[in-house]
């Protein structure tokens, strides 16, 4: 019979299992975490790594205010963090008509927000031009449009209409600031015009209007000239006052990501070019490289942990189990098939805690996920494969079977006549 | 011709070494041979080194010296690995305490004595249980069943692998004197049944008169006549 397993070692190891069924289920929870832990760890670094640093931005570079590239970053591509500064209009105007190296760019200014989603002044290129992958512009949902330049008129991002409810046809008002503040509230009515199909970016989190809008927003100030300039209804807002935020950039070729790069950072003193956008977001993570250390470490002290644990749950039966093992000597059994038993038992135990542990790390990644989607807009994928899956589990397991070996060679020298007789 | 015997013992020696260094001999058995499903009672009390000589048969302990051999295959030539291998397949042992694995059912405490020598045959175990009374009864622990219900499945275990002889220690030890009458007979029906030679150890009068042939333990071993000696003459 084939459910005996050779020698008999899987019927032994099945009953013992459930002879100890309180230890075997708290060591397999043990283990179960452990596993979790690890391949989350691993996976969940990876992916995030991958997320932030090489997810379709559609944009090569960013222009900004002098300062820090990865502030500009965050702030322009991820919609995170506060702006740098602003630049004046001419910046995005000399981008613009840059035509030999610049195949798009897009001014970009922020300020408000509503109900803590950002409100975005650009222009229709967004919507027109801007690829966030090669070949796919953003699309609009059935029934609505692009925003009119010249009008009060919103397009939303998914994110935005699934958390806020705000439908087609809504009229909403802005709130003054990055951070939503009840109090802050402007007294410009905005109208939805379209809602923009999901892209699982973070522009899904966007609330895009006219960059005219921006500027008109009751309170606003410019300060394009160096002087304040309030604009005025019904008057043309004079190009030298205009000012953006960030300019986004599409280069025709990388050698004019390079000499931008020259041109901006090295020789110029008024505005930071963010180039190529996915190194200063990988700097971001080397910053950050000694963190990742400790989660590793602390991954790999759980599992030494837990080895330990399946050792001692293990150990401990061993005195009880001296009589069982003379038993099945008596009938025959080898010593080796004790040995195995115990060792094969430990690495059921590391093996059932693996398959608990994937449920586990699914349960973190999905949580993960969703916290970081829900905070930054990018979309990790938790079922994507990451090496850690397989040389994680098979590492638990192998170290289970260690952790099995010493209490399977006690189980190995039990003396077998000594053991017979029932223990007073 | 007369068949190979089940069982032969010739010279066999075992000493412990005591606390003080002395060696003490248990066992000095000079002959000792069961034919073919031959049904031997040997007398013996508690220290009459009954426990050990069926140990050394059973090639549990190694002997000092001497040989014995179990259907014609030398034990004492054997690594420790063979003998256990010849104890799975030629030897079948019932214990005084039953010695059952207690989070096994009957049944799997019998197949898993087959797995041992390398041929499990379930239809044969439940053949073996049934003929022991205890169809109705196999998928219980030790633990649920009766004593005397244990004891049969003691015996159906011992005799899993078919063995050449059959070693029973006091088996009817723990029973009521009602039930160790049937539960004799039982073992002694299922051994001739099976072609076993039976080799049962007891101190019960009412046993030993069961048997056509009945050997003192402590005539057979000189160890244990040594020792009766010696105290007899520091008294």
């Amino acid at each position: 019979m084939s459910f005996l397993g050779p020698a008999g070692l899987s019927l032994i190891v099945r009953r013992s299992l459930r002879r100890h069924a309180l230890s075997t289920t708290v060591t397999v929870l043990s283990v179960a975490l452990a596993a979790g832990l690890t391949m989350a760890v691993f996976a969940l670094q990876s992916q995030t790594h991958k997320a932030f640093t090489g997810g379709p931005v559609g944009f090569d570079a960013v222009l900004g205010a002098r300062g820090s590239k990865l502030q500009l970053v965050l702030n322009s591509v991820f919609h995170l963090e506060t702006s740098p500064g602003n630049l004046p209009w001419a910046f995005y105007d000399a981008m613009k008509k840059d035509r030999r190296r610049v195949a798009l760019a897009l001014p970009m200014a922020v300020g408000d927000n509503y109900q803590g989603y950002r409100i975005v002044g650009t222009t229709d290129e967004i919507f027109t031009k801007f690829e966030y992958q090669a070949g796919k512009t953003f699309e609009i949902e059935e029934g609505g449009r692009y925003f009119d330049s010249e009008k009060n008129e919103a397009v939303i991002g998914s994110v935005v209409a699934e958390r806020t409810g705000l439908k087609l046809g809504d009229i909403f008002q802005p709130y003054h600031g990055l951070v939503y503040d009840e109090s802050m509230i402007h007294q410009d009515d905005y109208v939805v015009v379209g809602i923009k199909k999901p892209t699982n970016s973070p522009s899904d989190r966007v609330i895009w209007i006219p960059i005219e809008g921006v500027y008109r927003m009751s309170g606003h100030v410019l300060r394009g000239s160096g002087e304040a300039y309030e604009p005025q209804d019904g008057e043309a807002i004079p190009m030298e006052h205009r000012e953006v935020s960030a300019v986004m950039l599409k280069f025709r070729s990388p050698q004019a990501g390079f000499s931008l790069d020259q041109t901006v950072n090295k020789q110029g003193t008024a505005a930071t070019l963010a180039w190529p956008i996915g190194n200063v977001m990988a700097e971001l993570f080397e910053k950050l490289g000694w963190m990742s250390k400790v989660l590793a470490i602390v991954a790999y002290l759980v599992v030494f942990v837990t080895a330990g644990s399946i050792l001692a749950s293990i150990y401990n039966t061993m005195n009880e189990r001296r009589r069982e093992f003379a038993i099945l000597r008596a009938l025959g059994a080898r010593r080796r098939v004790v040995f195995s038993a115990i060792v094969l038992e430990a690495a059921a135990i590391g093996f059932l805690g693996c398959l608990l542990g994937f449920l586990a790390y699914l349960a973190i990644s999905v949580v993960t996920a969703s916290i970081i989607r829900t905070q930054t807009g990018v979309v990790l994928d938790p079922f994507s494969y990451h090496p850690v899956l397989l040389w994680g589990p098979l590492g638990i397991v192998a170290l289970a079977a260690l952790a099995g070996v010493i209490p399977a060679l006690k189980g190995y020298a039990t003396d077998v006549a000594s053991n017979l007789q029932p223990h007073s | 011709m007369k068949t190979m015997p089940a069982l032969e013992v010739h010279d066999l020696i075992k000493s412990y070494v005591s606390p003080d260094g002395e060696t003490v001999p248990v066992i000095d058995v000079p002959r000792l041979t069961l034919d073919d499903a031959e049904q031997v009672v040997l007398h013996g009390g508690s220290g009459s080194g009954k426990t050990t000589l069926l140990n050394l048969i059973a090639g549990i302990l190694p002997a000092d010296s001497g040989s014995v051999k179990l259907a014609g295959t030398e034990v004492s030539g054997l690594s420790e690995s063979g003998r256990d291998r010849l104890r799975a397949e030629r030897l079948g042992y019932v214990f005084q305490t039953f010695n059952l694995l207690q989070g096994y059912t009957a049944l799997e405490n019998v197949l898993l004595a087959m797995a041992f020598a390398g041929k499990v045959d379930d239809g044969a175990a439940r053949a073996l249980l049934k003929r022991m009374g205890l169809e109705s009864r196999r998928d219980y622990r030790p633990s649920q069943l009766s004593v005397g219900q244990q004891q049969r499945v003691a015996v159906a275990r011992a005799l899993a692998n078919k063995p050449s002889v059959v070693l029973a220690d006091e088996p009817t030890g723990n029973l009521d004197p009602r039930s160790a009458v049937d539960a004799l007979a039982l073992i002694r029906e299922t051994c001739q049944e099976a072609g076993a030679a039976l080799l049962l150890v007891s101190h019960d009068q009412q046993v030993l008169a069961q048997f056509d042939r009945s050997e003192e333990l402590s005539e057979l071993n000189r160890a244990v006549a040594v020792a009766d000696a010696s105290a007899g003459g520091a008294a």
